[in-house]
């Protein structure tokens, strides 16, 4: 073969060439894993216990609100029992880890497969009737949970839980600087579960099941399937999130799920807007956010759901999402003009 | 047992008389209107800060409240209904949701959650039917509830209006393009239930714990009642109310646990929509 | 006879209108047939009807075999029924890219919970996924396009991004309803080019079309409905003689 050199070196320095394109995305995520956690993780030397407790709690809401954020903005679906999805998980686990001197840490990921189970019982509707009466549905879930499980003395005790002290495989976790790693963990783990989640057929599935479901159908989608599946999903971050609850609050009683929190939850998401989870984390920052550290100022605070929520819809029904990929695009805007070779003449990139 | 069925038809009552202006609202816009309990909640506020507190006479403060909600009723349609159109319909009850929250901010900041004095619209000793004592304004309410729908049906199959939101809710573009105008219409229509809020609030507000929450509180109980009767009719609605209510005395008195009628209903509701999808009467009307 | 697509004496009725009126047609594998007849005269209702989005009133339907007349939609779709949509099957709000990979959803090649639990194979799979997308759009001339947003394409280019999305799931009987509309003479020539280099790899097309000059050119076997039944089978050439279909479609054209 006269010219098998040449073929040789060139299959190798496009296998070199993939071998690089296949390797740009595992060190992409390991810097957007990696920097958001270090971030994160170099606040606790720097803030105070009650400021860490605050911001632990707010990762936990987002951890909630990433799972309502799957369900209305890539379903389409819609469910008012979020908070009772958090707050049911969070209580037995408080309550297991009470009565049987069990760590709530090592209980924790109970917390995923209740929250799971109560999708499941909504789901079942779903399979069968459209979201209009879903939302019915868990309109009732949610009260039922609020008014039945919330007031029984064998789930959220008399008073006070009185929690055994989290440990996990033989180490003590005294303190929140010893536990808010943990809580990081939760976070950053399930934004980038449910992101490589939604980039996959999974996500694709959901957008075109939300935009038509004839032509999902024709695709192959089981449409109920996958209506279901959402509101599964949703269930066990709700739950993912209440099960680690306990141990960050180390008290849980039901007042700290209210039925106004679903609407905290719903208001979030839609402030949000479609897409991206980014859009989530920023609004769950400006309306829970605000709540937990601004409080003071309680008139805004107590107007800002409702308003901000009723504003999105009917004005900038893009949501936060929408603002920011403008942004994006003006930033990549500014940048691709500086990129070298596009203008020759142009000083170095 | 009669007692606490008989108990129940007039708890009923009240579920059926709010589940009637959900279904108007329903007719026409294919929503659920989640802001219906709040919209008749103020009016009853300023219903009741009129006539106790500022001592107008009774039908005056009842006016006054009804055409507060009337008007709330004509400023959601306007705020957040109307740039609304054409969205999915969960879009436009996620609206509803964040008026009925906003409107809830408002009453627990301007009168404090706490429960408040409330005095029936019409007073007496009452009388005794099976042993149990009802009192006049429970008849009242169901006088007026079954008016209202007497009133409807005449509005819906007589007037000129009533036309023009049959046609709306059979098919908006076509009423539309037949020269309804679809705006007046829909904003008659929210008008209409916000009336219908309010006085339905004014008349329970005796019945039970009269807070900012009271009407909220029956919101769920309301919805499954229209549910019961497939959401697109009146008096389905209310029959489906009085049969809840009648379901509802049975199981409180069998069963005292908190949440007992709560948790049935979330059963009921789930059986229902699983086997009847379509609500288990399919009446025109 | 080994039709590949089998539809035996199909009524579907709408409340009141006989929309199918014991319809039967048989396709061969690796045909091009045409569908034609006047507006309303059933055809994207036998469509809806073979792909399971109406329900049948009587009657059958067997596909490769196998009788699929009480599957659900997803099923036939997964058994390699391919269809198109009137106005687009395609999420108008999304690129191009995302709408060719939603349609690969069969074809993806990992389970739902396969980025989490196996991300060697779905990455694998999701590279291959996306060569294979920008094979088919290359095919049809549109390599360029992969992040524009559906709704910013002119019709016709939206209607190859389409036809190209169904090609790259290789599906084994394809049913196409109007794909013609919208496009150009030269997007309609290309369209047909596309076509035909996919019946030759295998796959069979039942194409309904306005157009009649685009089905006799493509076509090797027509069936004409009119009023929910058929008129006639045959060669595109008899079609154009037989009496009763000249009578139904082109008086109703002239009408």
């Amino acid at each position: 073969m006269p010219n098998s050199t040449d073929t040789r070196s060139a299959s190798f320095a496009s296998r070199l060439r993939e071998k690089l394109r296949s390797h740009r995305p595992t060190t992409k995520t390991t810097l957007q894993i990696g920097l958001p956690t270090v971030l994160l993780l170099l606040i606790a030397p720097i803030t105070s216990d009650v400021t860490l407790f605050k911001i632990g709690l707010l990762l936990l809401f987002a951890v909630a609100a990433v799972g309502l954020h799957v369900l209305v903005n890539w379903a389409g679906e819609l469910s008012l029992a979020h908070a009772g999805m958090v707050g049911l998980p969070a209580l037995v686990v408080a309550k297991l880890s009470s009565d049987h001197n069990l760590s709530p840490l090592e209980l924790a990921p109970i917390g995923i497969l209740i929250g799971f189970a109560l999708g499941a019982v909504v789901a079942a509707t779903a399979r069968r009737v459209s979201g209009l009466y879903v939302t019915i549905v868990t309109l009732a879930a949610g009260l039922a949970i609020d008014r039945f499980f919330f007031t029984k003395p064998w789930l959220v005790g008399t008073g006070n839980l009185k929690l055994t002290a989290p440990r996990l495989a033989g180490l003590e976790f005294g303190s929140i600087q010893a536990i808010y790693p943990i809580i990081v963990v939760v976070f950053i783990g399930s934004v980038f579960a449910t992101r490589r989640l939604l980039d996959s057929k999974l996500g694709r599935a959901l957008l075109t099941v939300r935009s038509d479901p004839t032509i999902a159908q024709a695709q192959g989608i089981n449409v109920p399937a996958y209506r279901a599946a959402a509101y599964m999903f949703a269930g066990a971050l709700a739950g993912l999130a209440g099960g680690f609850m306990p141990l960050w609050a180390q008290r849980v009683t039901p007042d700290s799920f209210p039925l106004e929190l679903s609407f905290t939850y719903l208001a979030v998401v839609v402030v949000a807007g479609r897409g991206s989870i980014n859009g989530v984390l920023g609004a769950a920052l400006l309306i829970e956010g605000f709540r937990q550290f601004l409080s003071g100022t309680s008139f805004i605070a107590a107007y800002l759901g409702p308003v901000a929520l009723i504003v999105t819809l009917t004005r900038f029904p893009g949501g936060l999402n929408q603002f920011g990929r403008m942004i994006g695009g003006q930033l990549a805007g500014v940048v691709g003009r500086f990129r070298p070779g596009r203008s020759p003449g142009d000083a170095e990139g | 047992m009669e007692i606490s069925l008989l108990n129940g038809a007039f708890l009923g009552v009240i579920y059926g008389l709010i589940a009637i202006g959900l279904v108007v609202v329903y007719r026409v816009t294919r929503i659920i209107n989640f802001a219906h309990g709040e919209i008749g909640m103020i009016g009853a506020f300023v219903f009741a800060d009129l006539w106790l507190d500022h001592d107008l006479p009774l039908v005056l403060a009842v006016g006054a409240g009804i055409a507060v909600s009337a008007l709330l009723g004509v400023i959601t349609e306007f705020v957040v209904i109307r740039p609304l159109r054409g969205q999915p319909r969960l879009t436009v009850m996620v609206g509803t949701l964040g008026v009925s929250s906003l409107l809830l901010v408002y009453a627990v900041r301007r009168y404090s959650p706490r429960p408040r004095f409330a005095r029936p619209v019409i007073e007496g000793n009452g009388f005794e039917i099976a042993g149990l004592l009802v009192r006049p304004v429970q008849i009242l309410t169901l006088v007026v509830a079954l008016a209202i729908l007497a009133l409807l049906a005449l509005v819906m199959f007589k007037s000129s209006f009533g036309l023009r939101l049959r046609a709306t809710a059979l098919d908006s573009e076509a009423a539309a393009e037949v020269g309804v105008r679809v705006g007046r219409v829909s904003m008659g229509t929210w008008a209409i239930a916000g009336a219908i809020a309010g006085l339905s609030a004014i008349l329970v507000s005796s019945q039970v714990v009269f807070s900012a929450f009271f009407m909220s509180r029956l919101m769920l109980r309301a919805l499954a009642a229209a549910l019961l009767g497939g959401l697109t009719s009146v008096t389905g609605a209310f029959a489906g109310g009085i049969f809840l209510g009648m379901a509802e005395g049975v199981i409180g008195f069998q069963w005292i646990a908190p949440g007992a009628v709560e948790a049935s209903l979330a059963v009921l509701v789930m059986a229902v929509l699983i086997v009847r999808p379509k609500g288990l009467v399919a009446a025109e009307y | 006879m080994n039709a590949l697509l089998q539809v035996d004496n199909v009524s579907v009725r709408f409340g009141g209108l006989q929309a199918l009126d014991d319809v039967s047609l048989d396709i061969a594998p690796g045909e091009i047939a045409g569908l034609i007849g006047p507006n309303g005269a059933g055809k994207t209702t036998l469509f809806n009807a073979i792909g399971g989005l109406v329900p049948l009133r009587s009657g059958g339907i067997t596909f490769d075999g196998v009788d699929i007349h009480r599957l659900p939609a997803h099923r036939r779709a997964g058994l390699g029924i391919g269809r198109s949509f009137q106005n687009l099957g395609l999420m108008q709000e999304q690129t191009v890219e995302t709408n060719l990979l939603a349609g690969l959803h069969l074809n993806a090649g990992y389970g739902v919970l396969s980025p989490l639990a196996q991300p060697a194979r779905f990455v694998a799979a999701e590279g291959a996924s996306r060569e294979s997308v920008t094979a088919a759009l290359d095919a049809v001339g549109l390599g360029d396009h992969h992040q524009r947003v559906v709704a910013d394409l002119s019709f016709g280019v939206a209607r190859l991004v389409e036809v190209a999305g169904l090609l790259s799931r290789h599906p084994q009987l394809l049913l196409l309803d109007e794909p013609t509309t919208g496009l150009d003479a030269v997007e309609s020539e290309q369209l047909k080019a596309v076509l035909r280099d996919a019946v030759a790899s295998g796959t069979t097309l039942l194409v309904v079309a306005h157009d009649v000059g685009f089905i006799m050119d493509l076509c090797r076997v027509v069936h004409v409905l009119a009023e929910g039944r058929v008129l006639y089978s045959g060669s595109p050439t008899g079609a154009q003689n037989d009496h009763r279909v000249i009578e139904s479609y082109l008086g109703s054209a002239r009408r």
